[in-house]
């Protein structure tokens, strides 16, 4: 008998390019597994040197058409503490509005249109809408997907670009009656936030899901008073705990033998990950309490050390960030345009936001005439590389006895539990470019 | 609905980017299972579509920046009829095109702590650098209904209308106020391709170009009227070497306006 | 006095009667437009009630054209199963309130251009036919307005339903009518009697506005001399700073032209046959099969001006510039109608 080898080039359903490659021994040792991530290196952190303050988030919000925001808003905590900017209570919401709104589109494309298509067997979404039984919910997630574009659109001005949010606050804000109708819209939408779990936890509790579990550094943003989104300590569920600034005190990047990327790793611990599941981990006490509710009943409770559950997670998330949009707009009233003023001054800084998928930092120096010295963004798909390959040799040991097909659709179902962003990845990763096709 | 056989089969493809401009396809909510009825979705990864060629209508998103990207985006065109650059990337080489004009060295050393691990070419270009090219829309990202009308034109067997207007007009359209008149902003709107539906004027920001130029942009009087309005020459460098600083027009006239160093 | 509500009646009345007017044309079922203070400019919006009114013109953006041409149209709609053509058209009720002379000069040009002739436009006909016009003479000239060298104002004596003039005290108004629905729009409304120096001191405000006008164009032999200064030096002056942009067609009351383009949904079920504005200021409008006929700036920019300052002349037998000014207003390379006009025929 010889090896078995599971290599996918071209993983679908999954933004940017990279693949897979699994070496299981004749004995069923794991002997590679690994997830290659070809996407080119761009560079972001070498041009925008002597670039201007103000040009940064506009810039970093084009490192990924799916976690713009997440980049966009890191980049303006991180200059804007560089230079002691302080902005409104009104930007404040108004980002976290934003934010969530990024939530509410992404989570319902990773859940209905990347990881359920898996789950019941279906090459993508347009298929699956072909199962008249499946159709409905398909609709209604394509709804909320919708409501999520048409909320970035209404605070942001565009679906994927935003273009009223600058350093130190909006040139544009939304009208109370454009909020108002969001509001009504959010509210429609509560009913299907509460299906999506429910579907969730009916897709994640088959087997084999369901008994694949590994403890791990679950790393997040945690606020006691508040579900952290843009703002919050770095935290993680082993005791860790600092201010997002010194991010680059505590997560460090490392190379390991015979791998391609930088391994993240939390400072005098090991291999973390970001993403979902660790949010809800770290953060259950301040979800929603109609999300709480929802969890009770889908019989999902923390801690959860299940990787395959992370799109009941995500669906938590999804009725979490339906229920705190309402409450922003309820807080927002009527958002007023406020002048932008700011002075450049000298100073470093970092900041970390919580992209739908992880956390995500970006900071860098910037001198007195408001001119970047030096830029740092790290992404949060590149820091679950190390542990999916844990999940990889703690979870492909148990499939072994699985045709090859099926194996490997467990194994990028692997990846995709981490919702990866293959763009923003290579931003610190180590890139291999050989490809066999 | 028509035959299955007869439908014309739609590729996506990515190559240096961020995956902005496959995003309007996702974007389609409301659209997409109409379209589904009558194109077949061959290929397109990130919806997990990855069929094999050939294609009748190819989109590409993303520039071309290393030996693999170059090597693929010369199949993709083998294989497909029509084969079209979609958004800042595959039309210019995009944002990361701004490292074009830095050593590859001096980049990979910055970035990198182990440089020699680093295989790529010293430019992210537009794919038209690569292949012959169909059709070109811009954007950073790529305007929506711009796809859209494409993608019915090639079904209907048409040539599909790009147009060449100027943001100026968008603007209009909309009756907003022109910064550059009533607010001395140096906005770009009036050398940059339409699409957007004027965005940033809209929301009292100047253009940024975002768009490229439009099809006869007046950069020699733009440069002017930026001096006019208090702009440094190294302001005005910045101003062409930003979003799509690799259109050829912009490029040239960012080298016009050699930016003096900064003290700091 | 009471106002029958003839024709020919003059009146004077105060700012509560633009109200009732309004009020009367919204209850006959108009969509009443005026212009109204908005980002720092006058546009032509909606009106709710008269008191949104600006009874000071700024020109605003957009010039009211859009009204009776919209920038873009259905013409007509195709069934691709059926083949069948569709074309509904339904005629439209709108007026304007405060119309300025200019801008009327504009509509009646545009008459010429769509109704005219042995083919009238039906699209332009079913918004142009039931139009009622309330209009305010300017009794003071913007920067840029040149009316009374084109011979369009700033005082109108024909073509409106209600004439509006203000005269030297605030709130006081000279009200003529000009048609039958513009004397039903008054009838029993109680107004002052019109006396010989109210009519004096429009005459005198209207004479002031025009000797005060700051931007000015002699139109004497002004289609030849534009003619033969074709070559002259100055078109390659301003098409160095001209960009491009069309921001001056786009404004320009009398531009007519468009662009007729099909538009299809994803379902293929149904086409439909648009037009829109298109300026022969856009390099894409002289694309044509192997070229394009006005590839450099300078000629386009020249095409535009001489059109409007010389060829409308033998076409329609009169200027297609009213002097409205806006396509100097809005010019962000600060090129000027009027001063091309007199720099070409000599007078600068």
């Amino acid at each position: 008998m010889s090896d078995r080898r599971l290599y996918v080039d071209y993983l679908a359903r999954m933004e940017g390019d990279g693949a897979m490659d699994i070496v299981i021994g004749e004995n069923g040792e794991i002997k590679k597994a690994a997830w290659e991530v070809w996407e080119p290196p761009r560079f972001f952190e070498a041009f925008l040197i002597g670039r201007k303050v103000e040009e940064a988030p506009e810039l970093v919000q084009r490192i990924c058409g799916i976690c713009p925001h997440a980049h966009h808003i890191s980049s303006l905590r991180a200059m804007e503490r560089a230079m002691g900017v302080k902005v409104s209570e009104q930007t404040r919401l108004l980002r976290e509005l934003m934010h969530y709104s990024d939530w509410i589109m992404s989570h319902a494309l990773h859940i209905y249109c990347l990881a359920a298509p898996d789950f019941v067997g279906y090459e993508s979404v347009v298929a699956m809408a072909g199962n008249p039984d499946l159709l409905p919910i398909v609709g209604k997630a394509l709804g909320a997907k919708r409501l999520g574009n048409d909320m970035i659109v209404a605070i942001c001005g565009h679906e994927i670009q935003n273009r009223t949010s600058v350093l130190g606050g909006y040139t544009a804000v939304p009208s109370k009656a454009t909020l108002q109708a969001l509001k009504d819209r959010l509210k429609a939408s509560k009913e299907f936030g509460y299906e999506t779990a429910k579907l969730a936890a009916q897709l994640a509790n088959a087997e084999p899901y369901k008994s694949l579990e590994r403890k791990a550094e679950y790393v997040s943003l945690y606020d006691p008073k508040r579900y952290p989104i843009n703002e919050g300590k770095l935290y993680s569920n082993d005791g860790f705990e600092a201010p997002d600034e010194e991010y680059p005190i505590w997560i460090l990047e490392k190379h390991v033998p015979n791998c391609n990327c930088k391994h993240a790793t939390l400072k005098g611990k090991g291999n973390l990950v970001v993403g979902p599941l660790m949010r809800v981990n770290n953060n259950f006490g301040t979800l929603s309490a109609d999300a709480r509710k929802i969890a009770a009943e889908v019989g999902f409770s923390v801690p959860c050390f299940k990787p395959f559950m992370s799109i009941v997670a995500r669906a938590l998330e999804l009725v979490h960030a339906i229920d705190s949009a309402i409450e922003l707009i309820d807080v927002l009233g009527e958002p007023k345009l406020e002048p932008i003023k700011y002075e450049y001054k000298a100073g470093e800084s970092y900041a970390v936001t919580e992209a739908a998928r992880g956390i995500c930092c970006h900071g860098g120096r910037v001198d007195k005439n408001g001119v970047i010295q030096k830029y740092d963004l790290i992404a949060p798909t590149a820091r679950n590389i190390a542990s999916l390959e844990d999940d990889f040799r703690a979870f492909v040991p148990k499939l072994v006895n699985l045709p090859d097909d099926d194996l490997k659709l467990k194994c990028e179902m692997m990846i995709r539990n981490y919702d990866p962003c293959q763009s923003c990845a290579t931003h610190s990763i180590k890139v291999n470019l050989h490809r066999e096709k | 609905m028509t035959d299955r056989a007869e439908k014309p089969r739609l590729a996506v493809f990515k190559f240096t980017s961020c995956s902005g401009c496959q995003l309007p396809f996702l974007n389609m909510e409301t659209e997409i299972l109409d379209l589904a009825e009558s194109i077949e979705v061959a290929y397109f990864a990130m919806a997990g579509a990855s069929q094999p060629g050939p294609y009748d209508l190819a989109f590409v998103e993303g520039g071309i920046s290393c030996q693999e990207d170059a090597r693929r985006i010369r199949k993709v065109r083998e294989e497909s009829r029509i084969l079209v650059a979609i958004g800042n990337c595959a039309v210019y080489g995009g944002p990361q095109a701004l490292r074009n004009f830095l050593p590859l060295e001096e980049l990979k050393r910055a970035v990198y702590p182990q440089p020699e691990l680093i295989h790529c070419f010293p430019t992210c270009q537009g794919i038209a650098d690569y292949v012959s090219v169909d059709g070109f829309l811009n954007g950073c990202p790529v305007d929506h209904g711009h796809l859209q009308d494409y993608i019915v034109s090639v079904m209907l067997g048409k040539a599909p209308e790009v147009s060449t207007r100027s943001v100026c007009l968008e603007c209009k359209m909309k009756e907003n106020v022109c910064l550059i008149v009533a607010e001395g902003v140096a906005c770009m709107g009036v050398l940059t391709g339409s699409g957007c539906g004027a965005l940033c004027p809209s929301f009292d920001r100047g253009c940024y170009g975002c768009f490229g130029p439009s099809a006869d942009p007046n950069l020699k009087s733009f440069a002017n009227l930026c001096r006019e309005l208090g702009l440094t020459e190294e302001e005005i460098h910045r101003k062409f070497r930003y979003i799509v600083n690799n259109a050829e027009a912009f490029r040239e006239e960012a080298e016009r306006h050699v930016p003096q160093p900064v003290e700091s | 006095m009471v106002l029958q509500g003839q024709a020919g009646e003059n009146a004077v009345v105060g700012r509560d009667a633009f109200d009732e007017i309004l009020a009367r044309l919204q209850e006959r079922g108009y969509a009443v437009y005026g212009t109204v203070n908005e980002k720092g400019t006058g546009i032509f919006r909606p009106l709710g009630g008269a008191g949104e009114l600006s009874l000071r013109c700024t020109g605003g953006t957009l010039p009211p054209k859009y009204l009776w041409y919209p920038p873009s149209e259905t013409m007509f709609t195709y069934d691709r199963q059926s083949g069948a053509l569709r074309s509904e058209i339904e005629p439209v009720k709108q007026a304007v309130f405060g119309i300025r002379p200019c801008d009327v000069h504009a509509l009646l040009a545009l008459d010429e251009v769509f109704l005219g002739g042995d083919y009238p436009d039906p699209y332009y006909r079913a918004r142009r036919e039931d139009l009622p016009l309330v209009v305010f003479n300017c009794v003071e000239s913007g920067d840029t307005c040149f009316c009374s060298s084109m011979g369009t104002g700033p005082g109108l004596d024909h073509d409106y339903d209600l004439l509006i003039t203000e005269l030297d005290r605030p709130g006081r108004f000279l009200l003529e009518v000009g048609s039958g629905l513009g004397g039903e729009l008054v009838r029993d409304l109680r107004a002052e009697v019109a006396r010989d120096e109210d009519y004096q001191v429009k005459h005198r405000r209207l004479e002031d506005a025009a000797a005060n006008a700051r931007t000015t164009l002699e139109t004497e032999d002004l289609p030849r001399l534009m003619s033969e200064g074709h070559g002259h030096p100055y078109w390659r002056e301003i098409s160095d700073k001209c960009f491009g942009c069309a921001n001056c067609t786009s404004v320009c009351p009398t531009c007519y032209c468009a662009d007729i383009f099909d538009e299809t949904d994803f379902s293929l079920t149904e086409t439909r046959r648009k037009r829109r504005w298109s300026w022969c200021f856009l390099m894409e409008f002289g694309a044509v099969h192997g070229g394009n006929f006005r590839e450099r700036r300078i000629d386009r920019l020249r095409q535009f001006m001489q059109h409007k300052l010389n060829f409308s002349v033998g076409q329609y037998g009169r200027f297609h510039c009213v002097g409205c000014g806006r396509c100097i207003v809005w010019c962000p390379a600060n090129i000027d109608i009027a001063q091309t006009g007199r720099t070409i025929r000599g007078d600068a």
